[in-house]
């Protein structure tokens, strides 16, 4: 072959893909942590990145290729990802500052200089600590990263595969349909259908069985990914609400309730606004013992993880070796120097944060910062491991456990903890987001070391964009102040949570007795011999059992369509038309809370 | 469903139903903790069952880790023999034979990893399937080089991806001369 591309060494980390990655990362971490504080939730930019890179660098430069393609996603990602962990938590602390002065107390005193550094390190260190962990993850567990996937069938089947791209285009048609449906209510039934939940009692089924189905295509399409290996999930979700909860209201174990009615209120809301009962189930019993779950089940992970984890960095120690200088770039992995330099580092800025926070001691910032880095590491193995089997990131119960751990070690100092529970989130966001993409780079073909590379270099770009939007934002208020929170258009329901939580820690008030039992739990779950078995139980007791359930029929589906069709069927149908029914809800749910904000004039 | 997987799940729903009720006024643990440790016992009991279970069934294991040996000796030798003609093949060519030898021969034998972990150990099984996914990625790699029509590439990854299964094989030699005793 003689054609002239075949003289040119084969596109990945480039400056295109650099600068596109950029941009586009900053564009939709603006975008996204505004949509997260109506939503209260955020969504990846892995699969628009994708989309943009392939229009810009292969149809417009004519001249990207998959794996650069699959760079510019990773950075552009990356930088988005930070937004997240940042409009989990920080939020909290400018509202109940607000609060706490409107009921006539001081406030808290805090600045942005702890935080943005808090950030950053947190940036660092998420992508640093998760890179010992790319070999077992998807080496040897073969986790599946639904969202990793689906991006890897859209960068291939951009370039060849057109039966593939019409299928994907087919789920994104259907998908992105439907999300408008939904979005404008056209459906809205009294009772029966609203905030895009299904009311399935059907008049006879009681509120403790949560009879209420998200009606999220993108949340079946994740099942549908999963199949077999998210089935645990659904059990788990099946445990807490067709077990636990009706259990708990034989046995009168919940608050008397005027009736045990089939969601009598759902009309004004999601079921958990509606039903007391409900509201009591969840919030007191099961979802703290979700957490409690959770941190058991991935800590047995951990141990059974040693030898893996031993291996990995054994063999960045060997490679370290063999290159001479360290810096093999050519190599599979970020050299063990610099992940090694990455982290001292990313803690030495962790510690600055906690001090420069104030009323900190040397001593206090010294172990905030050694415990929340260890913390840290394991909060990021959850969220990793829960990522990699069901594509559901449990980061805000993770935000909840840092600021809670940290405002015991440091005489609930809520300025001081709020740092490095950004620092955390922002960590663990980046390392499930960078290890998606390294799932999505194994199945391109990509050299991980170039994705690490990359995030690594920009990643500190997005908490930067992410607090000055928050803090924008906030002071575009009224007086300067008060620019989202309740009873804005921008509620941050998700800060709401957390501030609710550190009002309750400094009153006193900790469900102590649901972490440990649940942590019992859990750490016997992820003892048995069926992988991951305690972190996605848990998982399902995090979550509204409406989303669980949908997530569960997407899993039986698959189950009972491989077992019909073959396996090929999963490769060849189900995976691109799953990918575009996530893609399409995706991008038009977004697109749609945009053009309703930009409607109604913003916050 | 064997005892110890029975008892197992018995317990744990004895112990989350029991976990779950909210302590009362003024005190830190539910009433229902001597519950909690009774499911819990019941769980370790069938989980020590579960176990002791699992390695029992280590003959029909070590059949099924045999058949994944098969399958990967299977793999390296197609790789080996043919791979030297592949490199005769075009970008569209190359990209359909890579598919269906990924179809046909690396997909099967991914399936029965944990088999293949079992037979061999933690440490050693970790480093076989390490090199098995090096070498599949570089399988993935020639696929988007033929894709975006880059030949060059392609050729150069191939010849990585049959070093790395070459290498998987020299691994299990090494284990086999170890522990002769071992049959495929």
């Amino acid at each position: 072959m003689t054609a002239p591309e075949m003289q040119q060494p084969y596109r990945e980390l480039t400056l295109s893909a650099l600068f596109l990655g950029i941009i586009q990362g900053v564009i939709l971490n603006i975008a996204f942590v505004y949509a997260a504080l109506q939503l209260g939730f955020s969504i990846g930019g892995s699969t628009v990145a994708a989309i943009t890179g392939y229009a810009l660098l292969k149809g417009v430069m004519k001249k990207g290729t998959i794996i650069e393609n699959n760079i510019n996603q990773t950075i552009a990602s990356g930088i988005n990802t930070a937004g997240t962990g940042i409009v989990f938590t920080l939020p909290a602390l400018f509202m109940l500052d607000a609060k706490m002065k409107l009921e006539g107390g001081p406030g808290i005193e805090f600045s942005l200089f702890p935080l943005i550094i808090g950030g950053i390190a947190g940036s660092i260190l998420g992508v640093v600590m998760i890179i010992p962990l790319r070999k077992q993850m998807i080496d040897l567990d073969r986790l599946r990263f639904p969202s990793g996937m689906a991006v890897a069938t859209l960068l291939k089947t951009g370039s060849s595969g057109m039966d593939k791209f019409k299928l994907l285009l087919v789920g994104f048609a259907i998908s992105a349909v439907w999300k408008v449906i939904m979005s404008m209510g056209l459906l809205d039934t009294p009772g029966v259908l609203a905030n895009e939940e299904l009311n399935i009692s059907f008049g006879i089924i009681p509120d403790q069985f949560s009879p209420v189905l998200y009606l999220s295509l993108m949340n079946v399409a994740a099942g549908l990914l999963a199949g077999r290996g998210g089935l645990p999930f659904f059990i788990g979700g099946v445990l807490a609400w067709w077990v636990i909860a009706p259990t708990a209201v034989g046995l009168d174990w919940t608050p008397a309730v005027d009736s045990l009615s089939t969601l009598a209120n759902f009309s004004e809301g999601s079921v958990r606004d509606g039903t007391p009962v409900f509201g009591y189930l969840y919030g007191v019993m099961i979802r703290p013992l979700g957490i409690g779950t959770l941190i058991g089940g991935a800590l047995m992970g951990v141990v059974a993880s040693f030898p893996a984890i031993k291996s990995s960095f054994r063999s960045l120690a060997n490679a370290a070796k063999t290159a001479g200088t360290g810096n093999n770039i050519g190599g599979d992995e970020l050299p063990l120097k610099t992940v090694i330099i990455g982290g001292l580092s990313a803690v030495v800025l962790f510690f600055i944060g906690s001090y420069a926070s104030g009323g900190v001691t040397i001593a206090q910032a010294l172990f905030s910062s050694v415990i929340g880095t260890v913390w840290l590491g394991l909060a990021g193995l959850i969220v990793a491991q829960a990522t990699g089997m069901t594509d559901i990131s449990p980061m805000s119960g993770m935000a909840l456990i840092s600021v809670t751990l940290m405002m015991v070690l440091l005489d609930n100092n809520v300025a001081a903890s709020m740092v490095v529970g950004v620092a955390v989130c922002v960590a663990i966001g980046q390392g499930a987001d960078m290890m998606q993409d390294l799932k999505t780079g194994f199945m391109i073909g990509g050299r991980p070391v170039k994705q690490q590379v990359a995030q690594f270099a920009v990643t500190w770009i997005g908490s930067l964009v992410a607090i000055g939007v928050i803090y924008v934002l906030w002071i575009s208020g009224e007086g300067g102040t008060g620019g989202f929170g309740e009873g804005t258009n921008l509620p941050a329901p998700q800060a709401g949570v957390l501030m609710g939580i550190i009002e309750g820690i400094l009153s006193g008030n900790v469900p102590i007795d649901k972490y440990a039992m649940g942590g019992v739990i859990g750490m016997l779950l992820g003892a048995a011999p069926a992988s991951g078995l305690g972190v996605l139980i848990g998982l399902a007791m995090y979550l509204p059992f409406s989303i669980t359930l949908g997530y569960g029929i997407g899993c039986l589906t698959n189950m009972a369509l491989i077992k019909q069709k073959g396996a090929s069927f999963y490769e060849n149908t189900l995976l691109p038309l799953a990918t575009g029914l996530i893609v399409g809800e995706a991008l038009t749910g977004v697109g749609f809370t945009l053009f309703t904000i930009a409607q109604g004039g913003g916050a | 469903m064997n005892i110890g997987q029975i008892l197992f799940s018995i317990g744990i729903v004895m112990a989350v139903i029991a976990g779950a009720k909210a302590p009362l006024e003024n005190t830190t643990w539910p009433d229902t903790l001597p519950l909690f440790g009774l499911g819990m016992v019941i769980t370790m009991i069938g989980l020590v069952l579960w176990i002791q279970n699992e390695k029992g069934d280590d003959v029909s294991e070590a059949r099924a880790a045999d058949l994944g040996l098969s399958k990967l000796r299977t793999l390296i030798e197609v790789l080996k023999n043919q791979s030297t003609t592949w490199h005769d093949l075009g970008c569209t060519e190359l990209n359909a034979t890579i598919t269906l030898f990924q179809e046909e021969y690396v997909r099967p034998f991914v399936d029965t990893r944990q088999q293949i972990i079992a037979q061999f150990g933690m440490q050693k099984g970790s480093e076989i399937m390490i090199a098995c996914s090096y070498g599949e990625r570089m399988l993935n790699r020639v696929w988007s080089a033929t894709a975006d029509n880059h030949l060059q590439e392609a050729q150069s990854s191939l010849k990585e991806a049959v070093q790395a299964f070459e290498e998987v094989a020299s691994l299990i030699d090494n284990e086999r001369e170890v522990t002769p005793d071992r049959k495929e």
